[in-house]
């Protein structure tokens, strides 16, 4: 390693590790855990609504549980009103722009530099300060998108069955999510996560099918009726993977969203999982589910997440700040925008438009 | 001559021009108004539809051959209702 290179990682280590919410965490970081640095490129240009006011929202990267730090934000807009702000109910970190319908242009550039290290959960009892406690049993709540009640509790019920233990609990739901459902390819961007459609399809079809915000949506209502804290991360990935190219990316990342897992073990604090994975890795890597491979990652991913993966924000039914036309959001994960009021499709990144680019530094 | 047609054209589109404004029932999420304005824009004679997940509600100009009814049908393929609030 040049001397150059020791003195950044070393100085993105100490960033890292000095970040005060780590105590809330499942697991402690250690140098043992590899650290890597992307710097991130995003380029909006909404120039093309020529005769239009346009309003942006872009979800920028949380600093969660000493895992992940963003150590530098910078960018570059004509903008009137541009500004980053955290007001809003989950405190979803986000980059504001606001166009007038005569501004020429309409561009935004956001440059990033961040540090991640693996997350991996130890399952160790350890002391969790008493307003984590009571700010985690806020994700015991339903909300528009995520029922507690009818087939959700249902279903919750069968699966738990007489166990008490909440990672036990937490650990039956995940399994049968893996068990009963597949990747859908045909689902646009991360899908709608809704667990009642997803629990219809079972009924219907013996299986469910969709893609990661369905199935983490699916696992939090199912946790959350089984008296567990939990909730969805929106996220990107911004890398490749040491463990399968399923879990990765290559440089543009523009569509590389993908959404996780949170739940809330009271003596443990917050225990990652991506149960949406296993069926990913499942569909590309063309194995079978009961195959020693994909056992053994359906293991190691309840209690961890890999350094290549950003995490956004864990917003879901929420108001943005400032104030959007169109209402409350049902998630947060792909880059917001009205034009005139109207919303703009974000899974059309090209006529959007924008691109998000990665480039690993360390 | 063909620029006096083409406004004469124009302007008589607009003064035959009918506004609608529908609720819009089914919408669970903001990316719903994207396939109920597809749907209206779908409907021969639509001009222009604008779509608002909060108020549940779509705001339409079409030409004078378009009826409620078209509107309805495009809006029913796509698994959402539209009922109206007024017509102009």
């Amino acid at each position: 390693m040049h001397r150059r290179e020791f003195i950044k990682t070393t100085a993105l280590t100490g960033a890292i590790c000095l970040t005060p919410s780590f105590l809330n965490a499942s697991s402690t970081p250690t140098l043992k855990e590899p650290l890597a640095v992307y710097k991130l490129s995003w380029k909006f240009d909404l120039s093309h609504h020529s005769a239009n006011a346009c309003a942006l929202w872009v979800p920028l990267p949380s600093d969660i549980n000493g895992f992940q730090r963003l150590i530098e934000l910078g960018d570059s807009t004509e903008a009137e009103t541009h500004f980053e702000s955290d007001h809003n109910r989950y405190a979803a970190r986000t980059f504001y722009a606001h166009w007038d319908k005569s501004a020429q242009s309409k561009t935004l550039d956001l440059s990033m530099t961040l540090a991640l290290r693996d997350r991996q959960c130890d399952f160790r009892p350890k002391r969790i300060c008493p307003e984590t406690l009571v700010h985690a049993r806020e994700f015991l709540a339903p909300s528009a998108h995520i029922p507690t009640d009818g087939a959700v509790a249902k279903v919750a019920k069968i699966i738990v069955g007489g166990e008490k233990n909440p990672l036990k609990k937490a650990r039956k739901i995940y399994d049968w999510i893996v068990a009963n459902s597949y990747r859908d390819e045909s689902v646009q961007g991360c899908g709608v996560g809704s667990p009642n459609a997803m629990l219809s399809q079972l009924e219907q079809d013996g299986r469910m099918g969709g893609k990661c915000l369905d199935m983490s949506a699916l696992c939090v209502a199912l946790m959350r009726a089984s008296n567990i804290p939990a909730r969805e991360v929106m996220g990107i990935r911004i890398g490749a993977s040491r463990l399968s190219p399923a879990f990765g990316a290559g440089e543009d990342i523009t569509k590389a969203q993908h959404c996780k897992v949170e739940f809330f073990i009271p003596n443990m604090g917050w225990i990652p999982c991506d149960p949406a994975d296993i069926t990913k890795l499942v569909l590309k890597e063309g194995i079978e589910k009961n195959s020693p491979r994909a056992m053994e990652l359906a293991n190691k991913f309840f209690g961890f997440w890999e350094n290549n993966w950003m995490a956004l924000n864990h917003a879901r039914d929420f108001d943005l700040y400032p104030a959007n036309t169109q209402g409350s959001l049902d998630s947060f994960g792909y880059p917001y925008a009205e034009v005139d009021g109207e919303y703009l499709d974000p899974f059309d990144p090209k006529s959007f438009s924008y691109t998000i680019r990665s480039a690993k530094e360390a | 001559m063909g620029r006096i047609a083409l406004s004469l054209l124009l302007l008589a589109s607009l003064a035959y021009a009918k506004e609608w404004k529908l609720h819009i029932n089914g919408m669970h999420c903001i990316a719903c108004t994207l396939a109920v304005k597809k749907a209206l824009m779908s409907v021969s004679g639509v001009q222009e539809a604008k779509v608002n997940f909060k108020n549940e509600s779509a705001l339409v100009i079409s030409d004078e051959k378009v009826t409620l009814r078209m509107m309805q049908d495009a809006v029913a393929q796509t698994g959402y209702s539209a009922i109206p609030m007024e017509q102009k």
